[in-house]
């Protein structure tokens, strides 16, 4: 069941709270705890919550429910109060494939997918589940469905095909686009971009990269609506020197923030509900209006993040942090930046600095460390170099800053400008997989694409006119050379629910993640620094 | 050479791979021209990067000497080089003291709408014009230790913003221009880094072309790009890539629509691969394309 408790003043229904039917939720078990990297406290008693909300559910999501994860909690809060999901098209299967959006938008993932979760769908449903569905859930479509070898990169690193025709002629306005290279494929253990019916050399050429689902709440934060201009200082155009106008909604033609993809390929929520349609939920009707409407409505109104960390501690209680816990997330003011002592990204940890406030010696221990770890994500200054569209955006190569300097929009730490950037997830040498996350299965698991620019397009900026490439990410985009691999930022919410990380799934926790910019960067962090590090992102 | 230089020379020597600077660099013109005058140092070499108790200083070696160029501001402030690239730089002796061991130079180009700070409490001189080389270059790979001789108090430092919010330093975006009739044929101007298509501090005069456009119900916008030039202090001229006035002009006809100029708004294109001729002291306004917007 899910859990429900009192919150903040957000508008909740409470006749609906008692009125939670699950008769088609599927499971009851919570994900298993698992210890903490440091001094976290000891694990609360309470029931684990359901982990899998299958499509057609008749359900009544609370307007706050909660989930165990790694790290204690992950809250979900509905800001215009609990749902009836029956009928409702975010929760419904529209397509052919028996998949609805709640597929991989699950509460219990923070409204992501974590790795967990689909490795457990695979045991209980022995495959069957239709988020294993042959057209972006396996390896590729032609693959026996029946054997876990087809489905490996979901199955070890959560990561769904994403298939976009190559070469692009026309962006999502229908501008032309003309790449600036060329993609020839090095290593495609999965088949699929070598494959006759689906890839790069097919009658209909499509390039397959693999790519994790991004988090499906709190989203006032990413698609920024500010009456007509884009969000910052740079008006119509992207504020990442790049002299480039941005993209705009084709239903009203206002300028877009063009954060909620990873590739920044779709301009709206309602644009990206009816691409996900045609591409996951295989529809074989666009949706309709009305349905569209429902599911922008819906996603535009739901917040999750971390809210109790493994001692029960309630981030959304009064007096507490301001930036954690969803409810929190659900009244704060979108759009304010927060590279800056004024309005830091996220607020100020006050409230836990003295001892006395914690509940346990253990409590204070794990506070402490998660102050520490945000000191050093807002504060320590480190080398960011070779990091096109940051280093390349006004600050010079290298530049002296801080984790904030990227990660800057207050409550969420994406990037006020359209954020996408190359920090080496994607790009050899740093994409390396072995390097990466050595406790993945062995052997390269990705494909490896040597992209070579055309000698008069502006080259990569730090790689030049030949990159070799796991996913070239917004230039396929764009078809710019100077964007191959760069990605949009994912936001820094929810983080314990929805391992592993990074648009390629190439973290397989936040260790991981610590640890990758630590030698990405150069950074020189103690151990004690990456605990603190990972304390301090897991109650995000 | 200067102690600073030689000094800065040894400690990059010791602790990284030399980088030697070389001007045999494509589209560079060996002839032996005109040199510009005296006090202008027009130069290609490595960038430097002189770490500071604070921001970073950027710094460029030629013939000896080592110049200061500006610090690390923010990025809506001065655009400091790569690593990794060559810099052109265009600019002029400042006069003054020394600032991270390099002598100061300056230029009649506004880098940024704010001073980027201070050094020994002495505001820094506007920058000298710089352009990021389009091409990698391994050798350019120079970053000096922090040196406490050098106190430098930046407008933005190391870490988070002191200001609350860093967005409201930013010029407004310009309005949509009140004009009347007769309509007169307007030019708008952009100018470019060298051998940069991508008009990063003078695109806004692409969305004042636009509003222009519209408010007079132009009937053609007309996009000119022209190829420049740089005459270099050794007595060299820097040509930009042959290929560069196309490119401008073709990102500009890209950029006019996007910004919402009608499809009826006929969009001729005009670009000339011959560079124009350089003397050392207004050769960044040559790297330019134009919009003339025709009633």
């Amino acid at each position: 069941m899910f859990q429900s408790r009192p919150g903040r003043a957000i508008a909740v229904c409470s006749c609906a709270l008692a009125a939670v039917v699950m008769a088609a939720v599927a499971g009851a078990g919570g994900t298993p705890d698992v210890a903490m990297t440091a001094s976290a406290p000891a694990a609360t008693q309470q029931a684990p919550a359901s982990y899998w909300l299958a499509p057609n559910s008749q359900v009544v999501l609370p307007a706050q429910s909660h989930y165990r994860d790694e790290a204690g909690e992950t809250g979900v809060v509905l800001a215009g109060g609990a749902l009836a999901t029956s009928g409702h098209p975010f929760f419904t299967a529209l397509g052919t494939n028996g998949r609805a959006c709640v597929t991989c938008h699950q509460p219990a993932s923070g409204m992501g997918l974590s790795l967990q979760t689909i490795r457990r769908r695979w045991q209980e449903t022995h495959g069957k589940d239709p988020l294993f569905a042959a057209i972006d859930g396996s390896n590729c479509p032609n693959l026996p469905q029946n054997l876990a070898s087809s489905h490996s990169l979901l199955l070890q690193r959560g990561l769904f095909r994403v298939a976009l025709p190559w070469p692009r002629k026309a962006g999502p306005d229908g501008s032309p686009v003309d790449p600036e290279f060329t993609i020839e494929v090095v290593r495609d253990p999965t088949g699929c971009n070598t494959d006759p019916v689906y890839g790069l050399k097919s009658s209909d050429p499509h390039i397959s990269v693999f790519r994790r689902p991004r988090m499906v709440a709190n989203l006032k934060y990413v698609a920024i609506d500010a009456g007509g201009q884009v969000y910052g200082p740079a008006g119509p155009f992207n504020a990442k020197r790049l002299a480039m106008v941005m993209d705009r909604d084709p239903q009203t033609g206002r300028y877009v923030t063009m954060n909620i993809m990873s590739d920044a390929r779709s301009p709206t929520l309602r644009y990206q509900a009816q691409e996900a349609a045609h591409d996951h939920l295989q529809v074989t009707q666009p949706l309709t209006g009305q349905q569209l409407e429902a599911i922008v409505a819906f996603e535009s109104q739901v917040y999750a993040a971390q809210d109790r960390d493994l001692a029960g501690d309630d981030f959304d209680r009064p007096g507490g942090p301001a930036a954690l816990g969803p409810g929190n997330l659900a009244v704060a003011r979108s759009g304010v930046l927060g590279d800056n002592f004024g309005t830091p990204v996220f607020k100020s940890f006050e409230p836990w600095q003295s001892p006395s406030a914690a509940g346990s010696e253990a409590q204070a221990q794990f506070r402490a460390s998660v102050m520490r770890g945000y000191q050093i994500f807002f504060n320590r200054p480190f080398w960011i170099r070779d990091s096109a569209h940051i280093n390349t955006a006004g600050l010079g190569n290298p530049a002296k800053r801080t984790c904030v300097t990227c990660h800057n929009l207050q409550m969420v730490g994406t990037d006020a400008s359209a954020g996408w950037g190359d920090l080496g997830t994607n790009n050899e040498p740093w994409a390396d997989e072995a390097l990466f996350s050595p406790n993945y299965a062995a052997g390269p698991q990705l494909p490896l694409f040597k992209v070579v620019c055309r000698k008069d397009a502006r080259p990569h900026p730090f790689l030049g006119r030949v990159i070799y490439t796991h996913d070239p990410g917004r230039a396929l985009i764009s078809g710019r050379c100077y964007d191959v691999g760069s990605v949009v930022m994912g936001q820094l919410r929810g983080l314990a629910a929805r391992a592993p990380y990074f648009a390629g799934g190439s973290a397989e926790d936040l260790r991981a993640v610590v640890d990758f910019y630590d030698r990405r960067y150069n950074i020189g962090l103690s151990e004690q620094e990456r605990v603190d590090l990972v304390n301090f992102l897991s109650v995000l | 050479m200067s102690n600073h230089a030689r000094a800065a020379r040894k400690r990059r020597c010791s602790r990284y791979a030399p980088a030697l600077l070389l001007a045999a660099l494509w589209g560079v013109v060996t002839t032996p021209a005109a040199t510009p005058p005296a006090q202008r140092r027009n130069f290609i070499a490595c960038p430097i990067v002189q770490d500071t108790d604070t921001v970073p200083c950027w710094l460029a070696e030629y013939r000896g000497e080592l110049y200061f160029l500006g610090i690390q501001t923010d990025s809506g402030g001065w655009s400091p080089p790569w690593l990794g690239h060559q810099v052109l730089v265009e600019g002029r002796l400042a006069g003054g003291r020394r600032i991270c061991g390099g002598i100061a130079l300056t230029s009649e180009y506004p880098a940024a709408p704010l001073p980027a700070g201070s050094a020994d409490g002495v505001p820094l001189p506007n920058p000298p014009v710089i352009s990021v080389m389009r091409e990698l270059d391994g050798r350019c790979n120079t970053l000096l230790p922090a040196d406490p001789r050098f106190h430098i108090e930046g407008r933005r430092g190391p870490g988070p913003n002191t200001a609350a919010s860093a967005l409201r330093k930013f010029p407004p975006l310009p309005a949509p221009p009140n004009v009347t009739p007769p309509y007169e044929p307007r030019t708008f101007t952009l100018t470019y880094e060298f051998d940069s298509e991508l008009a990063t501090r003078t695109i806004t005069e692409a969305l004042r072309a636009v509003q222009y456009a519209q408010a007079i119900k132009a009937r053609q916008v007309r996009i000119e790009g022209y190829r420049g030039s740089a005459l270099l202090s050794n007595g060299q001229v820097a040509l930009e890539i042959p290929q560069i006035s196309r490119l401008r002009v073709q990102e500009l006809a890209h950029t006019l629509r996007r910004l919402g100029l009608a499809p009826a708004v006929a969009v001729t294109t005009h670009w000339s691969t011959q560079p124009a001729a350089a003397n050392g002291v207004t050769d960044p306004d040559n790297r330019r394309a134009q919009l003339v917007v025709v009633p």
